[in-house]
């Protein structure tokens, strides 16, 4: 493994051009470009606050801050592995014509979701401004949870890379999986109003995990314990374990699929 | 001594041909379970050994289908060997499709630092090169304008002024000498001569005899997959006109 992080090291300079390929070609040609990024969770925070706010006022205090930070930590894993999930497909046309590790391409469209989200950040910024709401001392240690949703959808994002060459089928079931998914991570309501027998699976669900780490620290101002911080490094580590591994056993095998 | 470039020892390669294309579980179970999973392997290459020297260029002859760019890409290290040992010393270059990573959005500048990074490259190295790769692709009025409004000879210009503005220590060509006008070929034929001054060695895949004798001083046939012959070029040359007929 220490190898892998050498070539990845070696290679620092695809990888960042290939990041700064998607973003160009993410925002050209837009007129707002980038301020998209902002303005996407902004917007859909605005239509959820609308329905939801009232029903969940007791429970939620400030519903748009809750509402933000669940949406922009799911979207964050979301789009990071459903865009690794094509990475080695996608890139097909060039992975059977120049040697280059194949890993490369699914971490580069991680990469591109993460500088996505450190933009969409600027949402909650401006929420708080805007609602009057003092973000606590602790915030500044927010990049903590996004760097654990970062390492845990690495190594979603590998091993879906990987497999989705072998069974395409995955490509569709994934997209349902997400949804689903996002009902199952208390994005728009409080874990409290799911029954007690299925909420363990709330509880434990690692998105969630990291959700509650990310409110833990900007809306209550509290530092999440030690055994939260060992739960999140224990998903984060099984994650990028099994998703190395997979990927390791069949990534010579991958360029005779694509 | 002069010491080897590329080695290769009894490679072999297989490729599982699916005759039908199964590409989901459900397919899959269903043919499992009727038995119908048959697949058909296919020696693409069949227990290849050779070593070529550094400095050498040797160009590879055979029919369509006969193995060349399976060959060009094992020895560039795109594909495995299922059997065998591949070796090679030094930086490989390979022009196997020019333009392979170009991104049809991007313009030519912003494509020239993806391409020579995808090449391993470093940032600076192009920086100081980039005129030298605009100047000899004759791409500079159009600099700024997104690829897919070039036509693909330009592309193909492009890609040829990346891949070979290093001086690699192994050059693998497969059919690229074909793009481009007539004056553009005479400038890449140039600069490949140029290359074997400065010792580099040389892998050619062409279809042209006249080009492979010009150029190479080894040949060798491939035939089915096998080997059929290895040597001095003319002697190979003309034995593979000698046999078309």
């Amino acid at each position: 493994m220490l190898k892998t992080v050498k070539e990845v090291f070696r290679f620092r300079e695809l990888l960042f051009e290939l990041v700064k390929r998607d973003l160009k070609i993410k925002y050209r040609r837009s007129m707002l470009g980038v301020l998209w990024s902002v303005l996407n969770p902004l917007l859909f925070m605005s239509i959820t606050s609308i329905i939801f706010s009232t029903m969940f006022k007791v429970q939620i205090p400030n519903f748009p801050i809750y509402f933000l930070c669940g949406q922009i930590i799911f979207t964050f894993f979301a789009e990071s592995t459903s865009l690794a999930q094509n990475g080695i497909i996608g890139n097909g046309a060039l992975i059977k014509k120049v040697y280059t590790p194949k890993y490369i391409f699914p971490l580069s469209k991680i990469c591109f979701a993460l500088i996505n989200t450190l933009f969409s950040l600027v949402a909650i910024l401006i929420i708080t401004l805007f609602m009057g709401y003092s973000l606590p001392l602790t915030s500044i240690l927010f990049l903590i949870p996004i760097l654990y949703v970062f390492i845990f959808s690495v190594g979603v994002g590998i091993l879906l890379s990987a497999l989705t060459v072998f069974y395409r089928d995955i490509l569709h079931l994934y997209s349902i999986f997400i949804s689903l998914l996002s009902f199952f991570s208390a994005i728009f309501y409080p874990v409290e109003i799911i029954p007690e027998k299925v909420r363990t699976f709330v509880l434990f669900n690692p998105v969630y995990v990291f959700i509650s780490y990310f409110r833990d620290l900007i809306l209550h101002g509290k530092l999440p314990g030690l055994g939260t911080n060992l739960l999140c490094i224990a998903y984060c580590s099984l994650s990028i374990l099994i998703g190395f591994i997979v990927f390791k056993k069949n990534e010579n095998k991958l360029v005779l699929f694509i | 001594m002069i010491k080897d470039a590329v080695s290769l020892k009894n490679v072999s390669i297989e490729f599982n041909l699916h005759k039908e294309n199964i590409g989901s579980f459900k397919e899959y179970i269903i043919k499992k379970i009727k038995r119908e999973l048959v697949v058909d392997k296919f020696l693409a290459l069949d227990d290849i050994s050779f070593t070529i020297k550094k400095g050498e260029v040797v160009g590879i002859l055979g029919f369509n289908g006969a193995g060349k760019s399976t060959l060009l890409k094992i020895i560039s290290g795109i594909l495995r060997p299922t059997k065998g040992d591949v070796r090679t010393e030094g930086m490989i270059s390979p022009l196997i499709e020019l333009g392979a990573g170009f991104d049809m959005e991007l313009t030519a500048r912003e494509n020239i630092y993806l391409n020579g990074a995808i090449l391993g490259y470093s940032r600076k190295f192009i920086n100081e090169k980039f005129d030298e790769i605009v100047e000899f692709a004759e791409i500079d009025e159009f600099l700024d304008v997104p690829l897919k409004n070039y036509s693909s000879g330009m592309v193909a210009r492009i890609g040829f002024s990346i891949a070979t503005i290093v001086k690699p220590e192994i050059l693998i060509i497969d059919e690229i000498l074909s793009v481009g006008d007539y004056k553009f070929q005479r400038k890449c034929e140039d600069r490949i001569k140029n290359m074997l001054m400065g010792q580099t060695t040389v892998i050619i895949v062409s279809h042209s005899i006249e080009q492979i004798r010009s150029l190479c001083s080894q040949a060798l046939i491939l035939k089915k997959g096998k080997l059929i012959e290895f040597g001095e070029a003319q002697a190979i040359c003309d034995q593979y006109m000698n046999n078309m007929d």
